[in-house]
Parts: structure tokens; C-alpha cells; sequence
């Protein structure tokens, strides 16, 4: 069998077929503008027809493309990397920051920090306020929301409440933003 | 026979169960549950797993190490908030190869637009190890970045197929798969995009051979 390589192959050296299949060759033999589109086939190790096959391996033509194209090919490739396990850890740093920058998150995050705080104040008014109507060394009342320990003590009650719900909700923001 | 699978695949649909088996405790897809269900340190583990083929995959395209790291980061953040979008779990690995494509192909576009990529002197495509390896190595560096406006210029559709064949080595049947186009089509895109870039480089003075 011989192999085609003819001066109108070599003006159209690698030239494919118009659209975006390239045409099976069904005859046995098969010229070089037949063959070409099926080079990068060959590197990639795909399976070729046998006829392309054939002129593929005794074709100088052919060949000196394939060398070509398998150059641009190992030139695209890269080695793998060596793992970096520092890459994680400035990955962790990242998400941080990104996720302090985040409204919702930020919020969150602090509503949580402060709720102690929020509780602490809450609970420190209601005892003041549940000692009753008393006087400081200015003579100042403290009591001023209510006439007697009896008033104080259920605005304590409510305060206590408040600084609960503050602390409960808190916890169960800062859960929900854990959640896809 | 037949109408009792049927019958069976209903009700596990109905249900709500499927027919994956369950995940591996070291698969990607029992870290991906894991981060679902509140762990995000499980995110660290598929981070450690992946980060050199992520890394690797950036730089093919952007030929420079600090921006494949920058982008390989980038990628990571994002499939990590978008971990929720998902659908199959077990699909991690080309799920998150895909958003570190996108993410190069950006940074390719962008860094196309202002990057300057000064003259070559005629090199060698591909010298021998022997041949000059100091002097290939100072080249590489400016070859990068011409590959990587080369890259940058090729159509969508082929660098994308190029790519996923170079640097993922996928087969033809699986970037057809992937892309949902035929296997045909993969060829005849791999090999376009091989030929322009080979042209391209013919341009510069980069050729196969010494220099």
C-alpha cells in the first residue's frame, strides 16, 4: 500500500475539515489532508480507524507535523506540584477575613460576643432595682421606676428575661450561620 | 421483574432515598456531608487534597505561580460558599477543577488586556535536557507569559477542550461528556487550537528544535 503526500497536503499542512467533526476516512487508503485531522488523536492515544492508523505511521509529511503539534502539546503540560501545606493554612486565613468582611456574619459574631455583656448589665440593673427604693450618700432614689421593692422586682423579672432571650437568640445566630 | 425495580425506584424517589451507595468516610463526597451538616473544617481536608492539582491546573493557564496560587485560593473560597449548590457530592473533584478553570480563563482574560510581552529572541521550543538548561530556564519564564496571551487569544470552545485534555488529561470521551458535545467535535476543537497555538508560536521565532 502506498502513502499519499502530495504538494496540495503540504499548503494545507494540519488544515481539518470545515465543521466540528472531522470525516472518518472509510477507504482503505487515505491521504495526508485525510489523515491530518486525526494528529492530535494519535497523541492523545485515542483509537484511530486502521487506514489512518497506517498512513499516520509511514508518512514523513504527517510526521513532521505530528512532531510539531506533540512539541506544542508537551509544552502545555505541566508537572504536578509538590503538595504546599501552607496552602491550607493561608486558605483558613483567607475564609477568616473574607467572613469578617461578611455583613451577616459580622453581625452575628458580634451579637454573640455581646450578649454576655448584655445579660450581665440586664441582671446587675435587676438586683439594683429588686433591693427597693433606697437612698445613696447624696441622697439620691433609686429606686425611680416604681414606688417599693415590689415594682423593682418585677422590672427585675422582665430585665432577667430580656438578658436571657438576648443571650438565647445570640447562641442560636450564631448556630444558624453554620448551616448551607 | 421489571415492573418490581420500577416499583422500587418509586418509592425510594417518594422517599427521598436514592441509589447512590453511601459515601466512604474518605471520599470527597462524606467531606462535602460533613461541611453540609455544619463541619467546615471537613472543607480543610478536600483543600489539602486538592490544592496541588488546583495550583497546577491555574498555572497551565496562567503560567505564573503567584497568581495560580491567588486563583487557586480564589477557587477554593468560592466552592466552599457554594458548596450548598452541589447537587451530587461525589462530583467535588470536577466541580471544583471546573470553577478553577473559569477562574483562570478570568484572570486570563483580564491579565491579557495589560500585561506586556516583550520580544523574544528566536528560542527553542523544546531543547533537549542537555541542551542549555540554564538558558531555557531563564526563557521559560518569558515564554509563560507569551503562552499564556497566546491561551488568552484562542477561542473559548478550544481552550477550553485543549485544556481539559493537557492539564486534566481527560479522554475525548470525557470532555464530550463534560462539555455535552460529541466525541467528534473534541477531536477536531484539540486539534484546531494545537494548530493556531503551534502558528502562533512560528510567529514569535519559537519553533521545535534548537535554537
Amino acid at each position: 500500500m502506498s502513502i499519499e503526500s502530495n504538494s496540495d497536503d503540504r499548503t494545507r499542512r494540519g488544515g481539518t475539515p470545515a465543521g466540528e467533526s472531522p470525516a472518518t476516512p472509510s477507504q482503505e487508503v487515505v491521504t495526508c489532508a485525510q489523515a491530518r485531522p486525526f494528529l492530535s488523536a494519535r497523541i492523545d492515544g485515542e483509537e484511530l480507524s486502521r487506514p489512518v492508523a497506517r498512513h499516520l505511521s509511514g508518512c514523513s509529511g504527517c510526521a513532521r507535523e505530528l512532531g510539531e503539534l506533540r512539541a506544542v502539546s508537551e509544552l502545555l503540560r505541566v508537572d504536578e506540584m509538590p503538595r504546599d501545606p501552607g496552602f491550607v493554612v493561608r486558605f483558613r486565613q483567607l475564609r477568616e477575613a473574607r467572613l469578617g468582611l461578611d455583613p451577616a456574619r459580622f453581625w452575628r459574631a458580634w451579637t454573640l460576643r455581646l450578649a454576655p455583656l448584655a445579660a450581665g448589665v440586664c441582671l446587675a440593673t435587676a438586683l439594683v432595682l429588686s433591693a427597693g427604693p433606697d437612698r445613696d450618700e447624696q441622697g439620691l432614689e433609686w429606686g425611680v421606676l416604681g414606688e417599693g421593692s415590689e415594682i423593682g422586682s418585677r422590672v427585675a423579672e422582665d430585665l432577667t428575661l430580656i438578658g436571657g432571650v438576648a443571650w438565647f437568640d445570640a447562641e442560636e445566630s450564631a448556630l444558624g450561620g453554620l448551616e448551607p | 421483574m421489571a415492573l418490581a425495580q420500577i416499583a422500587v425506584r418509586e418509592v425510594r424517589s417518594l422517599t427521598g432515598r436514592d441509589d447512590r451507595p453511601d459515601p466512604t468516610p474518605e471520599s470527597d463526597a462524606h467531606f462535602v456531608e460533613r461541611v453540609r451538616g455544619g463541619d467546615e473544617s471537613a472543607f480543610d481536608l478536600l483543600v489539602d487534597r486538592y490544592e496541588s492539582a488546583v495550583r497546577r491546573l491555574a498555572f497551565g493557564y496562567l503560567r505564573d505561580e503567584q497568581l495560580a496560587e491567588d486563583v487557586a485560593q480564589e477557587a477554593f473560597l468560592q466552592a466552599n460558599e457554594k458548596l450548598h449548590t452541589l447537587a451530587d457530592p461525589a462530583a467535588f473533584r470536577s466541580w471544583l477543577f471546573m470553577i478553577a478553570a473559569n477562574r483562570s480563563r478570568d484572570e486570563l482574560r483580564r491579565r491579557a488586556r495589560w500585561v506586556d510581552t516583550p520580544e523574544l529572541p528566536e528560542i527553542a521550543l523544546y531543547p533537549s535536557q542537555e541542551e542549555m538548561p540554564a538558558t531555557r530556564r531563564a526563557q521559560s519564564k518569558e515564554l509563560g507569559k507569551h503562552l499564556a496571551r497566546l491561551l488568552s487569544e484562542l477561542p473559548d470552545k478550544y481552550r477550553t477542550a485543549l485544556m481539559m485534555k493537557e492539564l486534566e488529561e481527560l479522554t475525548y470521551a470525557e470532555i464530550a461528556a463534560r462539555l455535552g458535545i460529541p466525541m467528534g467535535t473534541v477531536q477536531i476543537r484539540v486539534h484546531r487550537a494545537r494548530l493556531r497555538l503551534r502558528d502562533q508560536l512560528a510567529k514569535l521565532g519559537i519553533r521545535r528544535g534548537v535554537a
